[in-house]
């Protein structure tokens, strides 16, 4: 009688922390999310709860403090929230109009969110390094060895049968969605043959449970060898790339010496440079770098757009740096009618207004041209006609 | 009369004037142009019978034609030659550039391809490799901005039209004169490296044994 | 070994060599290395080596890019680059009645002094960016050989297969360019201005409007009509048959 009382209260209480970390989950009461920014609210929701104390909040004030989001949003997300149990009256008495929240709701949205961006893999991870705590325990009976190895022998077969029915009846894109079932199994089997070596190594009775954890593994790493040499074979030429997470890239590119990825070419070739320089492009570089004075315009004011032939590498920002530099020579400011006298003729000085230009437009670099109304007209300078303004160094 | 040529005149000496320089524009274009040039411009791509005689002619300089995007064409290495040539340690790019490359790549193509933003099955690619992206490698500056330099002349990076945050650069036209062979051969490379014992890596090292059996066979 | 076994390495020998040169540029070998077919060799006047240098048949080349719209890998500051090459023809090709390859070897300083006289005015200390920037890249491409630590420079490998027709340009870009020796130091450049000022009506919209694109200096009219009065008898390239 008293046995089964507390067995009931105890299926109460396990039911009451199911509901409580599936509120999270609940769109209304008896529905599934469809939008995953409605998780957003319930952590500003939670968090208002956390910061709040133990005086607990109202739906007003939970809507004041989370009112970076709509105010009926919250509302709704509050209402569900309490259906669910994740939030409960302060005191349970009907005019109670102040709330206080469950921490488990909150630990479960910590989770949900490390599973959507892992996918399930860390936490897979720590699971097993639970498991090996506890069949690590001196207290730990032979009960808990076999509970631990069952566990992990479902969870392997779970993985490894997922796996193979995706070899199995999906596409290739399918298949390559899924790839992260494939990463890092290395380190989860070998999680896993860890636990079985304590497991078997302190109670050898359990040898048949353990066969059975090997055999999942064994399926699960021949599943995972049969998707990766199946989406390798239709990757193409460059797509199989895809199939590691972005983190095993960027650890590479952090942390390898210059050999080691220079290392990925070998075996290939590439073109060495080789411009082709005719005499008439010769010609013609020498004929506009002349100074002819023949038949030349007043420079206009430079607009952004302007693009000066040889500008198409002065985009870079150390060389406008240096261009600025060398213009500048020391100087904070100097003045455009003096850059373009020095530029020579109008063709360099219009490269050097354009790479002037550019330095101003550059965000990285504090130099601004500005230009004035006025305007320099001598008819004995290279450019006889030229804008005023000053370019100088800007502080930012 | 036109003077003859020692490697070439033997597939040039049969063709009509015509034919000729419709031969030599595309074999000009296919090598010299920085990008692939489209079929549909040029006879001696377009006709079948021309655009073998250019397939001779570069099969003679170790090169072959190379379709790109089944519109365009443009001529990249042999396979067999740039086995032969690597085989014998020829390696003219030298470490840091080839290594500064592979870290574009890496930025500009892999990460995108794990994202599953890249579509297509080239090594080209809009993402901007960003210098930031390039310092986080024992490469000094210097070093760096001299390769960059480089490796834009060759076309095997350009600046991305995205200056945003600063410099920023993409792959060049050149990782399209790749063969089939070669872009493979870079992608598995470039996942053995990065990740030797992930089960990728062991399927591609379990089909590079298929292949030089059959190779040997 | 039959016949054709013998063809087929005498085809591999060509293309690897022709891979060769195209991954790494012209190639420096020693003298007694076999000859390469297509392959000019471009023979160094000390006896220190050959250069492997590739050779097109007419029609092929970067010529027909233009037309067809489909242009070559950029080159940095193409415009500066060209004019220096220029001004390297001018100090180190002397003998100009025969081809460019090996030439003499010029200065740094006479490059300079070429490079002021060209611009018509002193020289600056901004020109030597631009010039050690330009030497380099042609250093790099084989278009010259560049001596940074002494400051000399020779003709590339390259310029071993201008033949006569571009050998008759670069006459022209020699003959435009100031002269080489010390004294263009101090002289001034023969072409003075017709017209230093513009035509009034031209210049006065584009200032007032403020936003008008900038006329170009010179127009492609302007080109010497020496280019174009070559008979077309020399338009060969005997350059071919090293």
């Amino acid at each position: 009688m008293d046995a089964t009382l507390l067995d009931a209260e105890a299926e109460a209480a396990v039911l009451r922390v199911y509901r409580q970390v599936f509120a999270v989950l609940a769109r209304e009461a008896g529905a599934m999310i469809v939008d995953p920014e409605l998780l957003d609210v319930d952590q500003a929701i939670l968090d208002a709860f956390a910061e709040a104390g133990s005086d607990g909040m109202t739906v007003e004030q939970a809507t004041q403090a989370c009112r970076a989001f709509p105010h009926d949003l919250v509302v709704r997300r509050f209402e569900v929230l309490r259906q669910y149990g994740a939030i409960t009256k302060l005191v349970d008495r009907p005019n109670e109009l102040r709330h206080r929240a469950a921490f488990a709701p909150y630990v479960m949205l910590m989770f949900l969110r490390r599973m959507s961006v892992q996918g399930g893999q860390a936490e897979l991870h720590q699971l097993l390094t639970l498991e090996a705590h506890s069949v690590s325990d001196p207290r730990a009976t032979d009960d808990e060895g076999r509970a631990s190895v069952e566990r992990l022998t479902k969870v392997f077969r779970l993985l490894g049968n997922e796996l193979a029915i995706l070899v199995s009846t999906s596409t290739t894109a399918q298949l390559r969605e899924n790839a992260q079932l494939a990463w890092g199994n290395e380190r989860l089997i070998e999680q896993a043959e860890h636990v079985h070596r304590i497991v078997l190594g302190r109670w050898p009775a359990l040898h048949r449970d353990c066969t059975q954890l090997r055999m999942a593994l064994a399926a699960y790493a021949d599943a995972v060898q049969l998707a990766a040499g199946r989406l390798v074979e239709r990757a193409g030429t460059t797509r199989a790339l895809g199939l590691l997470p972005i983190e095993t890239w960027l650890t590479f590119t952090r942390s390898s010496e210059p050999e080691v990825l220079a290392g990925v070419l070998d075996g290939l070739l590439f073109d060495a440079a080789a411009p082709d320089f005719s005499p008439e492009t010769m010609l013609e570089a020498v004929e506009t770098g002349r100074r002819t004075g023949t038949a030349r315009m007043a420079p206009p004011r430079p607009s952004a757009e302007t693009e000066a032939p040889e500008s198409a590498a002065a985009t870079d920002r150390e060389e406008l740096r240096a261009e600025a530099e060398r213009v500048l020579a020391g100087r904070d400011s100097v003045s455009i009618v003096d850059v373009v006298d020095d530029a020579g003729d109008w063709v360099t000085a219009r490269r050097v207004l354009a790479e002037l230009t550019a330095a101003h437009l550059h965000d990285e670099l504090d130099y601004e041209l500005v230009w004035s109304d006025g305007m320099r007209i001598d008819p004995s300078a290279g450019t006889p006609w030229a804008t005023e303004g000053v370019f100088r160094r800007v502080s930012r | 009369m036109t003077e003859q040529h020692a490697l070439f005149d033997p597939i040039l000496r049969d063709l009509s004037d015509r034919s000729r320089d419709e031969v030599l524009a595309a074999f000009s274009a296919v090598q010299y142009a920085a990008n692939p040039v489209a079929e549909v411009q040029l006879p001696g791509l377009r006709d079948v019978t021309l655009r073998r005689q250019v397939q001779k002619m570069l099969t003679l300089i170790g090169r072959t034609l190379v379709k790109v995007d089944g519109t365009h064409w443009t001529s990249g290495y042999a396979d067999d030659v740039a086995e032969a040539l690597t085989a014998q340690g020829w390696q003219p790019l030298s470490a840091v550039d080839r290594a500064v490359l592979v870290l574009v790549l890496v930025h500009s193509v892999a990460i995108p391809r794990s994202e599953g933003i890249l579509t297509g099955d080239s090594w080209k690619s809009a993402r901007p490799t960003t210098v930031d992206e390039l310092r986080t490698t024992r490469i000094s500056g210097e070093d760096r901005r001299l390769a960059l330099q480089r490796l834009r002349a060759a076309g095997l990076v350009q600046l991305s039209g995205d200056h945003s945050g600063g410099p920023s650069y993409i792959p060049g036209p050149q990782l399209q004169r790749l063969t089939p062979a070669a872009r493979r051969r870079l992608q598995d490379k470039l996942i053995l490296a990065a990740a030797p014992a992930s089960p990728i890596a062991e399927a591609i090292r379990a089909r590079k044994g298929i292949t030089e059996d059959e190779g040997a066979a | 070994m039959s016949a054709g076994e013998v063809v087929e390495n005498g085809r591999l020998y060509n293309a690897l060599w022709w891979a060769k040169v195209q991954s790494g540029g012209p190639v420096k070998v020693p003298v007694d290395t076999p000859a390469v077919a297509g392959l000019a060799r471009a023979v160094e006047p000390d006896g220190s080596g050959v250069w492997m240098v590739p050779t097109l048949p007419d029609g092929a080349g970067h010529g027909v890019l233009e037309e067809l719209g489909a242009p070559p890998v950029a080159v940095e500051m193409p415009n500066e680059t060209a004019r220096v090459l220029s001004i390297c023809v001018a100090c180190c090709w002397v003998e100009r009645d025969g081809p460019a390859w090996p030439g003499v070897t010029g200065t740094l300083t006479q490059i300079k002094a070429v490079y002021a006289g060209m611009r018509g005015r002193r020289e600056q200390s901004s020109d030597l960016t631009l010039i050690i920037g330009s030497l380099r890249r042609l250093h790099a491409t084989s278009w010259l050989l560049w001596d940074e630590k002494v400051g000399e420079v020779r003709l590339g490998p390259r310029t071993i297969t201008w033949g006569p027709s571009q050998l008759a340009g670069l006459r022209e870009v020699c003959r435009i360019l100031p002269d080489p020796p010390a004294a263009v130091l101090v002289e001034r450049k023969p072409e003075t201005p017709a017209d230093p000022l513009p035509a009034p009506e031209d210049a006065a919209p584009a200032d007032i409007a403020g936003t008008t694109a900038p006329a170009p200096a010179i127009t492609r009219s302007d080109a010497p009509p020496s280019l174009t009065s070559i008979p077309p008898a020399s338009v060969t390239s005997e350059d071919l048959d090293d």
